[in-house]
């Protein structure tokens, strides 16, 4: 009955925007955007009477035709993370505006438990407890706002600790933060300002007034399955060793002058050690993985200045006091000091730790007024970084510290990185011999017009001391192997993977004899060709598995004719990528199956198969005409998988399964409401463009479409884009695409077709895909040839600036941030990287 | 080469009206490109309407401006497509003074 109101309201308006005269079945979408959009909600059994679509039987069902307010109705999945043993898979649901959702999904039970107004969630590790920050309403908070709450005044989130057996909860009030460690259970740490201090209203007028020396903060540490908690009173600051459960904190006491002692707190033995007392400042506390050795900077005087002159500070593992190591630090230059702007990190086996140092910078005279400071830039002509390029970095330039090494085993200090030096690259996380530096301050220059730096990489051997130059002016983005026998990086310039060999001091190729390339067959953009990348490295570094443009190749780095193919997938086009599921692990582990996605060039269809390195099977699981994800989760104690699967109409739910992908169950429901729209369809389309090629390309249909009918059209395109035909597209208000949904919904039928380019004719190339796309479209006569229009952003945004001067027959056209005027773009900057837009147009010649 | 692939010299061609979206903190694209686009469009009297979100980068990208460059796109594709309404943004413009204040969708 609703819904024939509406209907009856929708024709009276018709009538009264005076449209009675030209009404008729044919053009009905047309008056769509007539009716305001509280009665867009019509019923198909009543539209069926002008629509004349029998064949789809759909008498009785409704459609929602889709409003801007759809843009902020829909639920985007975030967050996702799962326990141990799949007992518990976590996640948030947000939206544009509105309160953002928690949902824990227990999988022995199968039910969901939802919360509301989440912030920040975390899960024990266990799967027991799931841990989250929850505060306002959107609307409050919207209130507080418009009443000019300062942001100190607003009110803080609660936390909430969820027992998921016993479905009990517990909420504490006021809460600044809070963290759980993320590789052992039963812990979780928060701070906030102790209620007993908090009834301010009893102190004195005077007491109220008066600054505090420390900060009210306290730690409150809790036990999760006994719910006992420590409360350690104006924390400063703390960390928790990341394997071990290990506390450092620093707190705060005095009367007038703030001081800080550190301690340690063994959460297990319940026991507490003072590490050190009375210091001025304490920054950058940092633990081992363990928590056995504490570093931290410190200073034992006062300090006004803006580079404060810290010590630092260390811990052993026997000891209980810290010893001031930096005094040890002899080598350090001259007018350089320890920098708090670098965290202190450990490397992987805590043998050694890194820290930062920085020249002191030039500063503001203090006495000056504003009107007597000159502001000037000197651009010089031989300056490494043009001045907009430096001004982009300034916050990270004013950081800037060169990285040191303190080895605990032999309690040395190198520094890694000078004023020369810009970057170093460590090997095995930190714990390897080799250290790569890389310089590039004499091909900085260059940038503005190659686009890139080219550096010299030197190699620093950490037991002999000595370096030694690999090679100069080499391109790409040199890493180490997994077990640091290799440094390899991607040379553009000889389309070819490089390697240098630490043991054997070599410089050589990877698969230099193989029968395949691995540069991108398909580049056509005015650059060298970049890598499709390497998957990673067998243990003991004994093979690199690299990935050309369809298989993953097993090539050993010692021995030019030693490499055979893991997959076979170029005869059928067929591009097989493995998955990571054990981001921890750097090697490729043999013993165990790889996960291997695979994208068929031809269907555009997705599949999952297992691969066994040992005997060389693939197994298929899941596959067929729809997109699976890359980011397939694993439960890290057993083998259940958290994955997605989607098409056009099928929104990418959570699913759960064993290594069998097929046996999948659906465990999120993440936007219910997408049943009562009405929905369009997605398909391939191909034809011969002018050039006499196939050219591919995707039409995107309304809800029952009718090819008997003429619809309006809308052309939108990038470059290539129809490996996305299987790509879910959720109503969304996109920053400068239309969104095929939504418009799909309204009644457009949308076409993006592929282009290809050759040199120099980037404008000639587009018009060649998208007019012919645009002539045998409209030969399927569904088309309105005279309701046609262009849209895109940026590079399609310059393509239709150029299609526009090329053919009229479309009705309108809208183009985002468009190049019309290649002599003025070429000398343009690119404000946010304070680049010049040289590089994009020199290198015209892919030769 | 940068002539024969540049749209600006061959603009007196055009017969399509034009909605060009192109924001004055641009990082990317500087927004002269936007402006060299309009002002010819202008000069030649043909139809363009020029979109500028105020110290958004090279698209809009907070919320309320992505909202209403969407509620705009849709006015302007509808109006041309299914004879929807001209709204007053696209009949007239907006001032520096109804800026922020009326939105003449």
């Amino acid at each position: 009955m609703k819904e024939v109101c509406l209907i009856v309201e929708w024709i009276e308006k018709i009538v009264n925007f005076g449209f009675t005269d030209t009404y008729s079945i044919n053009n009905f979408p047309k008056y769509m955007n007539m009716i305001p959009t509280y009665i867009r909600y019509f019923s198909i059994s009543a539209i069926i009477v002008f629509w004349t679509l029998q064949s789809f039987n759909i008498y009785g069902q409704t459609y929602k035709m889709m409003t801007p307010s759809v843009y902020s109705e829909w639920n985007r999945l975030k967050n996702i993370k799962i326990s141990d043993s799949a007992e518990i898979v976590m996640y948030m649901l947000d939206r544009e505006i509105g309160d953002k959702q928690l949902v824990v999904y227990d999988s022995k039970n199968n039910v969901s438990h939802k919360f509301e107004r989440v912030n920040k969630a975390q899960l024990d590790i266990s799967g027991n407890y799931i841990i989250f920050s929850h505060g306002l309403a959107y609307d409050s908070i919207r209130t507080l706002k418009r009443k000019k709450t300062p942001q100190d005044k607003m009110p803080l989130d609660s936390l909430s600790i969820f027992n998921v057996q016993s479905h009990e909860k517990i909420t504490i009030t006021n809460v600044k933060d809070f963290s759980t460690p993320s590789k052992y259970s039963g812990f979780c740490f928060y701070t906030k300002i102790p209620e007993t201090q908090n009834s301010k209203d009893s102190l004195p007028q005077n007491e109220k007034k008066k600054k505090k020396t420390c900060d009210d903060s306290a730690l409150f540490i809790r036990n999760l399955s006994t719910g006992h908690e420590d409360t350690i009173q104006n924390v400063k600051d703390y960390t928790f060793a990341e394997k071990s459960a290990v506390v450092a904190y620093a707190q705060c006491i005095g009367d007038s002058v703030a001081k800080y002692n550190i301690s340690l707190k063994y959460l297990k033995k319940d026991s507490t050690v003072r590490i050190t007392n009375d210091l001025f400042e304490i920054k950058n506390i940092s633990l081992d993985s363990k928590g056995l050795k504490l570093v931290f900077l410190g200073l034992e005087k006062k300090s006004d200045e803006l580079q404060k002159p810290y010590n630092l500070y260390l811990k052993n593992p026997n000891d209980n006091f810290a010893a001031r190591v930096s005094d040890n630090f002899l080598s350090i230059p001259v007018d350089h000091n320890i920098t708090a702007d670098k965290k202190i990190s450990w490397s992987e086996y805590d043998k050694r730790f890194f820290f930062g140092i920085a020249p002191l910078r030039p500063e503001k005279d203090t006495s000056k007024l504003d009107d007597e400071i000159v502001n000037v830039e000197i651009w010089y002509h031989d300056s490494p970084r043009l001045f907009t390029q430096m001004e982009s970095t300034l916050e990270d330039d004013r950081k800037k510290s060169y990285q040191v090494m303190y080895d605990t085993d032999s309690n040395s200090f190198d520094q890694l990185e000078n004023d020369n030096l810009e970057r170093s690259i460590l090997s095995k996380k930190g714990d390897g011999r080799y250290i790569l530096l890389l310089k590039s301050k004499p091909y900085q220059k260059a940038v503005t017009w190659n686009g890139e730096s080219l550096k010299d990489l030197i190699l620093f051997d950490t037991e002999t001391k000595t370096t030694t130059l690999i090679s100069t002016a080499e391109s790409g983005n040199p890493v180490f192997s997994p077990e640091g026998r290799f440094v390899y990086w991607w040379s553009r310039p000889d389309s070819i993977w490089k390697t240098f060999d630490t043991q054997k001091s070599i410089l050589s190729y990877l698969g230099l004899w193989s029968i395949s390339k691995f540069q991108d067959e398909e580049n056509d953009v005015p650059a060298l060709a970049d890598a499709y990348g390497i998957a990673g490295w067998l243990p003991g570094d004994k093979a690199a598995i690299v990935y050309d443009r369809y298989d993953l190749w097993s090539i050993d780095p010692t021995d030019p004719f030693n490499y055979k193919s893991l997959t076979n997938g170029r005869n059928e086009r067929i591009v097989n990528r493995m998955i990571d599921l054990d981001k921890e692990n750097e090697n490729i582990d043999s013993e165990e199956k790889i996960l291997l996605h695979q994208y068929n060039e031809i269907t555009r269809g997705e599949s999952y198969s297992w691969l066994d390195l040992n005997t060389g099977q693939i197994s298929k699981s899941l596959g067929g005409l729809f997109s699976l994800t890359k980011n397939v989760i694993k439960a890290p104690k057993n083998n259940q998988f958290i994955f997605t699967k989607e098409d056009f109409a099928t929104f990418p739910d959570l699913l759960l399964s064993d290594s069998d992908f097929n046996k999948y169950k659906k465990i999120s429901d993440v936007n219910p409401q997408q049943k009562d729209y009405g929905w369009g369809s997605a398909k391939l389309f191909s034809w011969t463009n002018y050039n006499g090629q196939k050219n591919d390309g995707m039409v995107f249909y309304p809800p029952f479409f009718n090819p008997e009918k003429k619809y309006p059209l809308i052309v939108n395109f990038y470059e290539r884009s129809s490996e996305g035909i299987f790509k879910h597209r959720a109503p969304e208000a996109h920053r400068s695409s239309i969104n095929y949904t939504y418009y799909t919904n309204l009644g457009y039928v949308i076409f993006n077709p592929d282009i290809k380019y050759v040199t120099g004719q980037p404008g000639d190339d587009c018009y060649n895909a998208v007019e012919s796309g645009v002539d045998a479209l409209l030969k399927s006569g569904y088309i309105d040839p005279n309701r046609m229009a262009l849209q895109g952003h940026s590079w399609g945004g310059y393509q239709i600036a150029y299609l526009l001067t090329k053919t009229g027959r479309y009705t309108c056209a809208e183009a985002g941030a468009p190049v019309v005027n290649m002599v003025s773009a070429y000398g343009g900057i690119r404000w946010e990287s304070g680049m010049s837009r040289m590089f994009q147009y020199e290198k015209v010649n892919p030769d | 080469m940068y002539h024969k692939n540049s749209p600006i010299y061959e603009l007196p061609k055009v017969t399509t009206p034009v909605l060009i979206l192109h924001n004055d903190g641009d990082g990317a694209v500087p927004w002269y490109q936007g402006i060299e686009y309009y002002m010819a469009l202008r000069r030649l009297g043909k139809p363009a309407w020029l979109l500028n979100y105020n110290g958004e980068p090279h698209w809009p990208v907070k919320w309320q401006n992505r909202l209403d460059f969407n509620i705009r796109l849709e006015q302007f594709f509808n109006h041309f497509l299914m004879d929807g309404p001209l709204p007053l943004w696209m009949k007239e413009g907006n001032t520096p003074i109804e800026k922020g204040i009326l939105d003449k969708y």
